[in-house]
């Protein structure tokens, strides 16, 4: 064997060194998988222990008491499936007995079907006839003044106009009354059915227990009340999209504008370069001190002192600055910097030679931006703002502070409406004392949880869909 | 931009330099381009082909920085002259670049691009560009079935030759191709040189190529870039294709040639 030279002789040396080291840095390896393994694992149980939580709280056992049990009502037939003139006879029938039983049934009427915001003179003046002109009305009370008609009168009028899932309800909001004194979790039900059995006789003997599902249409769409067991999340998720939809109209043009001439536009200088950095450190900011912010700004300045926010140069006077176009302007500003940074790295990411072929052809900076950047970021973009605005979606502290309520009687109507959101009512109702409104938390917080998978997921879609586009599929 | 005929040259070069911020990239540059001819720009790489290229329909004005100093004359007018606008110049003055970069769009949206920054909505005007277009590229019989298909779906030749029915739809008179074919196969290739050749009789185009056969076989007109000791490049020699090739007159032309360095 001939030997080789020095240098081929070093590099075998150190070879066969590396060869020796193999199995430790493959044992290395090992270890640095199995610690990222324990990381992923780590992470899993937390969501599990997440989602547990809220789902065994979302479920439960229920014990439901009714001021008169459906039985007695309708001993044959299932409530719901009564006819309209059935429903309407207990409903007559119990107001009559009832004392102030008449008032409640003018307060239905009139609210049902004339509108709570009616003139009391109107009601006091006019005859039936005139009140209900071009509607059904039975044509014995016509000449009649609304003060002047009988209970089983006013079920009448209710029986002809409204529908009979809306009597229905009525009968179990007015009669029924059901209540619910006591209610244990997902997990209490499976494993000690026979102990919450005992405990219910004892307590409210002759009361059957059932399983319930906090989550249901009825909460979702029902408006909010003091009562655990019919209270509903409509308001908070009107607030919730109002504020989204606006913060989306305010944000998205701001955001990608200021993006384009960031990227586009602006000449690299001192001041950009000081710019970029504000932008960066501002989306680290906490989101309670764009709350102090929007406070001071859009509820003060532009509210109550300017009369901007709360509508009053527009002629609205029975609100102050704590609207929803403050609360909109508020997160609009909180997920601002984030737009602007996805959509600057998005555009970014748009290859050169696109842009160099359109102003080859002879476009203008603002053709080639709108015809050849924007279209081909546009993906980049949109998962970007989806995702900034699923945080705005469950952001709590700032609303609070520029004055989201936690109880709420009317839903909001224009963007000078008082407002609530989902995640305050999550909170106001998680700080209440009585057990139950854990339970109707948790309802809301699967509510809240389903719209930002929504969003997460039409980012997804979205993206998926506009990337398949530019690559020529 | 007047008297078009008047002037038998494209192109003149006048003394011409370009900076890169302090950098002078190519100085000194003299050149007439003959109208209706094929001149092929050849050098070692950095010797400042393109940035000359560039300097023709003012794309180095998108660079930062970037400075001319001299003349260019196209028909005549200094394109670096007052009320010159550089939008107006590139729509007259074709690119090709070296990578096919088709518009992720379909190819007849590739191609009614140009057209439609003009403002042109008409679609039957618009059909009747795509189509003129996409035949003096000689694309048309293999697309004309499914235009509304992707520019990105065509293989790497069909994309540069859409590229370039793209830059004919503005209708200008000059086209720049920067190594239109480095990115390509030998078949394909050859079909863009036949093109090249096809387009001369109505336009003139300056190509550059790193590729000698290239140059020899397509260009009347060749012109050597060499970089001196600081980066800056000159134009060593320029004259008819077949002289250059044959009996060149500096040796340094003859070097590179002849394959000796560069
Ligand atoms: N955008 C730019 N900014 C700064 N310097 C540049 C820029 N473009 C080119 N240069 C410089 O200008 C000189 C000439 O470059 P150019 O691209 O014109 O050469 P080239 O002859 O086309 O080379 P190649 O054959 O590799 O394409 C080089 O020194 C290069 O570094
Ligand atoms: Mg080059």
């Amino acid at each position: 064997m001939t030997t080789a030279s020095p240098t081929v002789q070093s590099a075998l040396e150190t070879m066969t060194k590396a060869d020796r080291q193999l199995r430790k840095r493959n044992a290395r390896a090992r270890r640095w998988s199995a610690i990222y393994l324990g990381a992923c694992i780590f992470a899993l149980i937390g969501l599990i222990l997440l989602f547990g939580t809220v789902l065994n709280n979302m479920f439960g056992v229920v014990v439901k008491t009714y001021a008169v049990p459906p039985s007695q009502l309708s001993p044959n037939q299932a409530l719901e499936n009564l006819s309209e003139a059935e429903l309407g006879a207990i409903l007559s029938d119990y107001f009559s007995k009832q004392n102030r039983g008449i008032q409640r049934a003018r307060v239905l009427v009139r609210d049902n079907l004339l509108g709570k915001n009616i003139d009391p003179a109107r009601l006091s003046g006019e005859p039936i006839s005139s009140l209900f002109a071009g509607r059904d009305y039975p044509p014995e009370v016509a000449e009649l003044k609304f003060s002047e008609l009988t209970v089983p009168q006013l079920i009448q009028l209710l029986e002809s106009s409204i529908s009979q899932s809306q009597l229905y309800q009525m009968v179990v909001k007015d009669v029924l009354q059901p209540r619910i004194p006591q209610s244990w979790t997902l997990l209490e039900g499976i494993f000690n059915w026979n102990r919450i059995e005992t405990e219910a006789q004892a307590k409210y003997p002759g009361e059957a227990i059932m399983w319930h599902s906090w989550f249901s249409w009825a909460f979702v769409s029902s408006e909010l009340t003091s009562d655990p067991s019919t209270t509903g999340l409509r308001m908070a998720i009107v607030g919730t999209v109002y504020i989204l939809i606006l913060t989306v109209l305010i944000s998205i043009p701001l955001g990608i504008g200021a993006a384009i001439y960031l990227e586009e536009y602006a000449k690299h200088s001192r001041f950009t370069a000081l710019l970029e950095t504000v932008i960066r450190n501002l989306a680290g900011v906490p989101s309670i001190i764009y709350g102090m912010l929007g406070l001071a700004l859009f509820v003060r300045a532009l509210g109550d002192d300017a009369g901007i926010t709360n509508g009053r140069v527009f002629g609205i006077t029975d609100t102050n600055g704590r609207t929803i176009l403050s609360a909109s302007l508020t997160m609009s500003l909180l997920i601002l910097p984030v737009i602007i940074i996805n959509s600057q790295e998005a555009i970014r990411a748009v290859p050169a030679s696109l842009r160099e072929a359109s102003y080859g052809i002879g476009a203008t900076r603002w053709q080639t931006v709108w015809r050849t950047v924007l279209p081909a970021g546009l993906p980049g973009i949109l998962t970007g703002v989806i995702l900034s605005l699923a945080r705005a979606v469950g952001e709590t502290a700032p609303l609070l502070v520029v004055g989201g309520l936690t109880f709420l009687t009317v839903d909001p109507n224009s963007i000078f409406s008082k407002f609530s959101v989902i995640p305050i009512q999550i909170f106001s109702w998680t700080s209440e004392p009585n057990p139950q409104f854990k339970n109707v938390a948790a309802a809301a917080i699967i509510t809240l949880l389903g719209i930002l998978l929504t969003l997460n997921a039409a980012a997804i879609i979205l993206r998926q869909r506009y990337s398949k586009k530019l690559r020529g599929a | 931009m007047a008297n078009q005929n008047a002037n038998t040259y494209a192109v003149e070069l006048n003394d011409l330099s370009v900076f890169y911020g302090t950098h002078q990239a190519v100085g000194g540059i003299n050149m007439k381009i003959q109208r209706n001819k094929i001149t092929a720009y050849i050098g070692p790489s950095g010797c400042g082909k393109s940035t000359v290229l560039r300097s023709i329909n003012r794309m180095n004005d998108l660079v930062a920085g970037a400075r001319v100093e001299g003349e260019v004359r196209y028909h005549g007018n200094n394109l670096y002259g007052q009320g010159i606008d550089p939008v107006e110049v590139r729509r007259r003055i074709g690119m090709v670049f070296q990578k096919p970069n088709p518009f992720p769009k379909s190819i007849f949206d590739n191609v009614a691009y140009g057209p439609r920054l003009l403002g042109i909505k008409d679609k039957t005007m618009l059909s009747e560009i795509v189509e003129t277009s996409l035949r003096a590229a000689v694309l048309w019989d293999e697309v004309k079935d499914d235009l509304k298909k992707s520019g990105l779906a065509l293989s790497g030749g069909q994309q540069q030759r859409l590229c370039i029915a793209r830059a004919l739809a503005t209708q200008p008179d000059l086209i720049l191709m920067d190594e239109p074919c480095s990115a390509l196969d030998p078949i394909s290739t050859l079909r863009i040189e036949e093109l090249m050749q096809e387009l001369v009789s109505t336009y003139t185009i300056i190509l550059v190529t790193h590729n000698m056969q290239q140059a020899a076989r397509v260009s009347h007109m060749t012109g050597f870039f060499l970089a001196n000791e600081t980066r800056t490049g000159h134009l060593i020699e320029y004259g008819a294709t077949t002289e250059m090739f044959t009996k060149p007159k500096d040796k340094r032309t003859e070097d590179y040639i002849s394959g000796r360095f560069g």
